[in-house]
């Protein structure tokens, strides 16, 4: 009853996006029609237009707020002046009384949604929520290996893909373009996939929306293309951009950069020489955390022999890098596995004085989720902060979450296949 | 921001101001006073130009930047010498109204003088801190609104390629820009208006584009104060605070999007037909073809509208069946011409609206 009424009479009831006081028309416009006789052709007609108007955006509108934003202002205009027609020779007293309860039903409507005007207040005036990529699409307009024989693949929905096209210079091929039809549908091999995408549609690069991952089983084929044959060139916000690899990485590429260019000391948590009761080598809790809130873990443990434990609430736990200022104006990724039961509250977060960058949080799954963020230092760092866990204020000082290796490495890494891979071995 | 001045003086004012002007040689006798007028034309400026720009980009493509400015300056140059003899008693109007004002003001007593200063104070705090706001904050913020990034995409497509072909062209060959929208351009357009004067000014902006939103919302509040007010001056106050509390609406005041674009036209509209059927007057019946027109040229919902317009006017109209059918057909002629023949175009020969739906590689 209550989604019929925001839809199919969303004009009067939509009480969230429209206010609460377009519903009193109902009423007038009875009264209005009692009164008919007396009423003159252009009073008629008016309403007339308005209920038709009314009655096609309640049947085709789909409830949608902008589409019914189209009648609210002459809504508004029509319940005052049928209303002021009502009461217009009352006394003082009588229009006093009214102009209040109108007054207190504006006053309650702000307040109800005061967050969405919060949000929107942050995000258009005082601009501290910002969700535009700035930098990947100036990363984007900045690539000079993209010609005419080659082309980004845009993988977005709604607002990605149209400020893609708005703000690049560069060349896109849509997702919703007719030649990907087939490539949705048709199960090929991955090997025939990736020809189709190089050869066939020239997509030397992938840029691709986190909503577009997780929404759509359609896309299975392209998952599998961009875990297996393309590296993370940039990421920022909810946008990444991919780039197809120019030849497979081999086994020594690996651990050229895994086993000797580490950057975080002590990440899987081996070493605890001030013994199992305090912090791990390397590594400091932050103000919330109490030394009987750090343990050594032996039993839930995803690498090597020790995890970390942290009981607690609102707390840091983090790695400070010394050697800071080599990386100014580099791109850094890190990963690091954190199991708990508790949802959303833990995340990873690299500070470097000036930026900071987070994971996503972990979704309380109870299971080990390899949680990753990308960072690029800012040249002017003045220190470079990684916080292994990050955890925000719940009121939850006993929840409880455990850590395990941890890595930071230089570069951009492909987080797209760890990303898919733990969420498909739960 | 000075090139954004420009822009926004000359489309919304001067050009609003000419088309105000020209249309009040028809006006006679009838209602609504030389300001009412004025209210409403501050919104039809930058509506007619984008009309222009649509059957000069249609009929006329791939011509210079300097030809499309060329002739849109002509064509309101010719409006503007059409119309020079309502000009001046605009002006006169416009100072009789400040006179009475401050005549009014004079004779009233203390205490109306400090309501009167009460509620003056209000409402010009609200429209200063807004415009302080916008002008420092909201309006340099990228343009990240869907609607607003695939109507300004598709301006700047119009823009480069100086044609119309590439509003049923799916996907944009050269970006591979993909598009599926239903409304006629003119939102668009408005964007390549701005990047053709731009042009001149070696600048590549979208101040003024983005700027539309918060112009048309303030011109809506305008209008919806100036009609309430008739009734009682508190009352209009109070109508204002319930419209600006509602969040869509509050929105269109500081995000990017045609909503109160399409939705002036719309009630401009209204107010012609209400004007046509009261005044029986032929300048009204032009105006609401007219305004009509463009209201369908700013968006479907506008096109829907637009024909319930003629409907009702058909209906109410007084006089024998002939008269009215005249009447409305002269209407609907206007509607048409100002806007609905994009959707006969589309729907005969371009993406099918409403009765067909195909996808076009090639057009023209």
């Amino acid at each position: 009853m209550a989604e019929w009424l925001k839809v199919r009479l969303g004009v009067f009831f939509n009480f969230e996006y429209l206010g609460n006081l377009n519903w009193i028309v109902i009423p007038l416009l009875v009264y209005f029609l009692v009164t008919l006789k007396r009423r003159k052709r252009w009073e008629k007609a008016l309403v007339f237009v308005y209920l038709a108007a009314a009655a096609v955006l309640g049947a085709a509108g789909h409830g949608w707020s902008r589409y019914l934003l189209t009648l609210s202002p002459f809504t508004l205009i029509l319940a005052f002046s049928l209303g002021w027609e009502i009461i217009g020779h009352k006394s003082l007293v009588w229009k006093g009384g009214i102009s209040l309860l109108i007054l207190v039903a504006v006053a309650f409507n702000i307040y109800q949604f005061r967050n969405k005007y919060d949000y929107f207040w942050k995000q258009k005036v005082s601009a501290t929520e910002d969700p535009f990529p700035h930098e990947l699409l100036k990363f984007i307009n900045g690539i000079d290996d993209l010609g005419e024989d080659s082309t980004v693949l845009v993988c977005a929905y709604s607002f990605s893909f149209h400020a893609y096209h708005y703000y690049s210079q560069k060349s896109g091929l849509s997702y919703m373009d007719p030649r990907m039809e087939a490539y949705y549908f048709k199960r090929r091999n991955d090997q025939e996939d990736l020809e189709l995408l190089k050869t066939q549609l020239h997509v030397k690069y992938i840029y691709l929306d986190w909503r577009f991952i997780d929404n759509d089983w359609r896309y299975e084929s392209l998952r599998q293309v961009i875990r297996r044959y393309f590296d993370l060139a940039y990421q920022e916000k909810e946008g990444s951009l991919y780039r197809l690899r120019e030849k497979p990485w081999s086994e020594g590429d690996l651990e050229k950069i895994f086993a000797n260019d580490l950057l975080l000391r002590n990440g899987s948590f081996e070493d605890w020489s001030e013994g199992p009761q305090a912090t791990p080598d390397f590594f400091k809790a932050g103000d919330n955390i109490a030394g009987s809130m750090v343990f050594q873990e032996e039993n839930e443990v995803k690498v090597g022999k020790f995890a970390v434990k942290i009981v607690g609430d609102n707390f840091n736990f983090a790695q400070s890098l010394p050697n800071f200022k080599e990386l100014r104006g580099q791109n850094l990724t890190m990963f690091a596995w954190l199991k708990t039961k508790v949802p959303n509250k833990y995340r990873l977060q690299i500070y470097d004085g000036i930026n900071s960058s987070f994971s996503k949080r972990h979704s309380g799954s109870g299971e080990w989720e390899l949680l990753q963020i990308n960072h690029r230092v800012d040249p002017k760092a003045t220190m470079l902060l990684v916080r292994t866990i990050q955890a925000e204020k719940t009121g939850g000082i006993y929840d409880a979450v455990f850590a395990d290796g941890a890595l930071l490495v230089k570069g951009n890494w492909n987080t797209f296949y760890i990303y898919r891979k733990s969420r498909e071995e739960k | 921001m000075i090139v954004f001045l420009v822009e926004l003086i000359l489309t919304n004012l001067i050009f609003s101001a000419i088309i105000c002007g020209a249309s009040l040689r028809f006006k006679n006798q009838a209602k609504p006073s030389s300001l009412e007028f004025l209210l409403f034309s501050l919104g039809l400026g930058p509506a007619f130009t984008t009309l222009l720009l649509y059957y000069l980009l249609l009929f006329l493509p791939r011509q210079s930047t300097l030809f499309y400015l060329l002739f849109v300056v002509s064509v309101y140059l010719f409006l503007a010498i059409w119309g020079r003899r309502q000009f001046l008693p605009l002006l006169k109007d416009f100072l009789e109204k400040v006179n009475e004002i401050k005549v009014n003001f004079k004779r009233a007593t203390t205490s109306r003088k400090i309501e009167t200063i009460i509620f003056s104070s209000l409402l010009l705090l609200f429209f200063v801190s807004f415009i302080s706001l916008y002008l420092s904050h909201t309006l340099f913020l990228p343009l990240d609104g869907t609607d607003a990034l695939k109507y300004g995409t598709l301006g700047k497509i119009f823009y480069s390629e100086k044609s119309m072909a590439y509003r049923w062209i799916r996907p944009y060959p050269k970006t591979g820009f993909y598009f599926d929208m239903n409304s006629a351009p003119s939102f668009s357009l408005l964007m390549t208006w701005e990047r053709i004067l731009d042009s001149f000014f070696h600048q590549e902006k979208d101040l003024y584009y983005k700027s539309v939103s918060a112009y048309y919302a303030l011109l809506i509040l305008g209008l919806f104060i100036f009609w309430l007010s008739k009734l009682g001056k508190y009352l209009a106050l109070l109508g204002t605070l319930a419209l600006i509390s509602s969040f869509s609406f509050f929105q269109t005041l500081i995000t990017q999007h045609l909503d109160s674009y399409r939705i002036f036209l719309l009630m401009v509209s209204w107010i012609c037909l209400a004007y046509a059927l009261k005044d029986k007057n032929f300048f009204f019946l032009l105006l609401l073809g007219i305004s009509s027109g463009l209201a369908a040229f700013a968006h479907t919902i506008g096109a829907i509208l637009a024909t319930f317009n003629c409907l009702a006017l058909l209906i109410f109209l007084e006089g024998g069946l002939r008269a009215r059918f005249r009447k409305t057909a002269l209407a609907g002629l206007l509607v048409i011409l100002f806007g609905w023949f994009h959707y006969l175009l589309d729907i005969f020969f371009g993406f099918g609206w409403i009765f067909f739906n195909r996808t076009i590689t090639f057009w023209g």
